[in-house]
Order: structure tokens, then sequence, then C-alpha cells
């Protein structure tokens, strides 16, 4: 019984820790795309004539 | 192409010979590493199980020294250069490289393996041909991937440092495989040369390929 | 839109994945006695292993297509499946040792499957410092193309190598189909699926973030010339 107990927190821990990966990998996603548009403004203003 | 080849050896020794470069400094060396296992390891009756482990050691450190200098000289004077436009096969350059590279380092063991029979006293009943066989195979894988290694580390900062760092884990077959046809043939029991022999002409038959057809990218960038 | 989709989707499986393994799997495999705990391992392990392998030859195909084509494109490819494959077999080789201590009594044996994922792990460690020393994008696609093919090329000669030596690692995939119980299957193929989703997802990000560092770089290097 008690082993069972301790599988439920260690789903929950695991839970908790990947939540925590998702969330920041998808923030750092959020910057990369900020990225993208900023160096493509950049591109396109500082074309050769 | 095998004029190429002995162009570019004989391109080596003679700066080799001149300069004195590389010789002086590794016999040295070989002495002391030969010296150091000697303090470090002393001579056991149970000897025989780490000897061959000892002796490949020291030939692997050696001729990790040689290997990151063999392309020191061409790249200090920016030589790649005119070896990529020379009216050369770019796979003959490679192989005079690894010819030059193997001469330096069988004249290394020629010095090492003695050296550490006498130092450890050490008198097997053994197969000779067998230990020979060991060693040249081993030799030439290691120096065939050595010198492919060789020639991306001499363009890198930090490229002495890098060069043990990508080169020991590919070869862990050769190491493993020297190691244990030299035990084989020293009449370690349990030791079978005869497989780790074939292990060993593998290796050096894909590895001798692989970096030949390689080399020819290679030398766009040096 | 098709970013969000692949999102998504990694993480409801990889969530998946684990509660099936810490809620539905069995504690403990059939016929062995082991720490309830460290079974529960294994569903990682496996994924993870499974990914590595499948990072390590996306790197050799991307390398042999640079050499090919000559389109940094494919560098980019190799280099980021080659940290993310650095990363899965890190994780491997920790569960592995964890799981080890727990069913042999021994963090480390020589066994050929370990052993090779070791040198594995030095290579393409190796191979993403190489990288990091050299600055020229040309000359490090080459090296890197090189690396990547001759170390993938090695990786079976090691293992030959290694396997010489007693094998003690448990044969799980046999010719006769899974030596396991159902749940234990449904569990180790979700698994599968989810580390392979989270590896595409990873892989997408990282060549995304890579395409635009080479375009900053590029711009720099214009603004360079300008001035």
């Amino acid at each position: 019984m008690s082993e069972h107990v301790g599988m439920y927190y260690l789903f929950a821990g695991t839970t908790v820790a990947w939540i925590l990966i998702f969330a920041f990998t998808q923030k750092m996603r959020g910057n990369l795309r900020r990225l993208e548009e900023a160096v493509r403004l950049l591109q396109e203003t500082s074309r050769e004539p | 192409m095998l004029r190429d080849v002995w162009t570019i050896l004989r391109k080596d020794w003679q700066a080799e010979l001149r300069t004195q470069e590389m010789a002086g400094s590794l016999l040295v060396f070989i002495l002391l590493i030969a010296f150091l296992f000697g303090l470090t390891f002393p001579a056991r009756r149970d000897l025989v199980y780490f000897f061959p482990g000892l002796v490949w050691t020291a030939i692997f450190f050696a001729g990790m020294l040689g290997l990151s200098r063999s392309f020191a000289g061409e790249a200090r004077s920016d030589c790649m250069k005119g070896l990529a436009l020379a009216p050369l096969d770019r796979g003959a350059v490679f192989l005079g490289k690894l010819a030059s590279n193997l001469l330096f380092l069988v004249a290394t063991e020629l010095v090492a393996v003695p050296l550490f029979f006498a130092l450890f006293d050490f008198s097997p009943p053994g197969h000779w041909g067998t230990l020979v066989a060991a060693l040249a195979l081993g030799t030439l894988g290691f120096a065939s991937v050595g010198t492919l290694l060789a020639a991306m580390m001499a363009g890198t900062k930090r490229g002495e440092f890098l060069l043990p760092l990508a080169l020991f884990p590919l070869e862990m077959p050769v190491a493993v495989g020297a190691v244990e046809a030299t035990a084989g043939a020293l009449g370690v029991a349990g030791a079978h040369a005869g497989h780790w022999l074939k292990l060993l002409v593998a290796y050096d038959l894909i590895f001798l390929v692989v970096p030949y057809l390689l080399f020819d990218y290679l030398m766009e960038v040096l | 839109m098709r970013r969000e989709w692949l999102a998504w989707t990694t993480f409801l499986l990889v969530e998946a994945a684990m509660a099936l393994n810490f809620l539905y799997a069995p504690n403990l495999a059939p016929g062995e006695q082991v720490h309830p705990l460290s079974q529960h391992l294994f569903y990682i392990h496996v994924g993870a292993a499974w990914n590595a392998a499948v990072a390590f030859t996306v790197v050799f195909v991307a390398s042999i297509a640079y050499l090919r084509s000559r389109d940094l494109k494919w560098d980019l490819w190799a280099a980021a499946s080659a940290e993310i494959g650095v990363v899965f077999t890190a994780v491997t080789l920790l569960t592995g040792t964890i799981w080890a201590k727990a069913a042999w009594g021994v963090w480390w044996t020589w066994d050929p499957k370990l052993t090779t994922t070791l040198i594995l792990w030095f290579l393409f460690v190796a191979y993403l410092l190489i990288r990091e020393s050299v600055t020229s994008p040309d000359t490090r696609a080459v090296y890197s193309a090189v690396l990547g093919i001759v170390a993938f090329l090695d990786v079976p000669v090691v293992f030959l190598a290694a396997r010489w030596w007693s094998s003690i690692h448990p044969v799980v995939i046999t010719g006769q189909g899974f030596l396991m119980p159902p749940s234990m299957v449904l569990t180790m193929v979700t698994g599968f699926v989810a580390f392979t989703f989270l590896y595409c997802y990873w892989l997408w990000h990282r060549t995304a973030l890579a395409r635009v560092e080479r375009r900053l770089s590029e711009l720099r290097a214009r603004r360079r010339e300008d001035i």
C-alpha cells in the first residue's frame, strides 16, 4: 500500500518537473520568435542598395 | 600515386632530420614514461596481466604527442595550401602523412618495447610473431584515425588539447584489441590473440578507407 | 501553428508516458527481484537510449548530406541533433547506473552496451567541443561532418570489441518478441513515442535558434564591412 502512495508522489513530482521544463522551453520559444522577428527586420533595413 | 606518397614521406623525414624537432624530446618522453611505470608498478609475478596495458598506454601517449606535432609545421607556415594546390591526388597526401606518422611511431616502438621488457626484467615464453603482428596492426589503426584528426586539430585553437579528447574514444577498439592481442602473444591465459587480431584487421581496413575518402573534403578547408 | 501542435502533443505524450510508468506499469518485472522504484527507471532509460541512437543517426545522415550538398542547413541539423543526443545519452547513462546499482549491486560494469554508450557520449562531447573551437562556419561544418561520420562508423566496432568480454545486460527484445507482460509493453511503447516527440520538438527548436544565430553573425559581418 505504502508503495502505491510513493508512486503517486513520484508521479506528482515528475509532473511538476516536466511542467517546469516545458514552460521554460515554451518561454524560450517565445524569445526565439521575437529574435527571429528582430533579425528579419534588421536584415530588411540593412539591405544593400 | 605511390611516388606521391613517397614524396610526402621524404619531405617530412628530411624536415625532421634537419630540425630534429621531435626525435630528441620524444626519446626522453618514452624513457621518462618507462621509468615512471617502473617506479609505480613494481615488478611482480602477475606482471604479465598488466604489462600489455602499460606498453600500449606509453605508445598511445607518445603517439599522441607525435601526431599533434605532425601537422603543426604545415599549419605554421601555411603549407596546407601548398599541399592542396600541388598536383597530387589528395588521398596521396593523406597516405603520405600517414606513412610518415607510421614510420615515426614504429621508431618510437623500437625504443619503447625493448625498453619495457628490459626495465621490468620480463621474459615470458611468448609468440614473437603474434606480438609483432599486434604491434603493427595496433599502430596502423592508431595512426590512420590519428592522422585524420591531427590534420583537423592543427588548424583549431586548443587543438593539442582536443586531439586526445576525440582520438581516444575513437581508438577504443584499437586499445582493447591491441592490448588483448599482446596479452595473447605473451601467453596470458584466456586471451585469444587470433580473435583480437581479426578485430584489428577489420578496424584498420575501415579506418584506412574512410579517412582516405574524407581527407579530400578536409583539404578544402585546411 | 504547426509548432504549437508539436509542442502540445509532446507535452501530453510525455505526461501520459509518465502516468503509465508510475501509476499503471507493474512495480516488479516478472522474474526479477529488484527494488520496486528502480523498475520505473527502465522506461525512461530505454526511451532515452532509443532517441540517442536516433539522434546520432541523424547526425550521420546530415553530415553526409552536408558533404554532398555544401548546404550549411545540414550542418545546423547535425549540430542540433548531436547536442540533443548528448543529453539523451547522459540520461541513459545516469538511469542505467542507478538501475545497475539496484539490480546488479554495482554502479558500473564493462558490459558492451554500457561501454558503447559511454564511448558514444565521449565522442559526441568531443564533437561539440571541437565545433566550439572552430570559428569559420565552412571549416566548422566540414570538421563536424568528418567527425560525425567517423564517430558513427566507429560505434559498431566499439560494440563488437566490448562484446568480446562477457555480457550481462538483460536481453529484453529478442527474435521471439517482447519478454514482457502487455502492461509493460504499452508503457514502454508510449515512452518510446513520447521521447521521440520530445526529440523532434527540441530538434526543431534548436535548429530554429541556430538559423537565427547564423543570420545574426552574417549581419554582424556585413556591418563590420560597412564600417
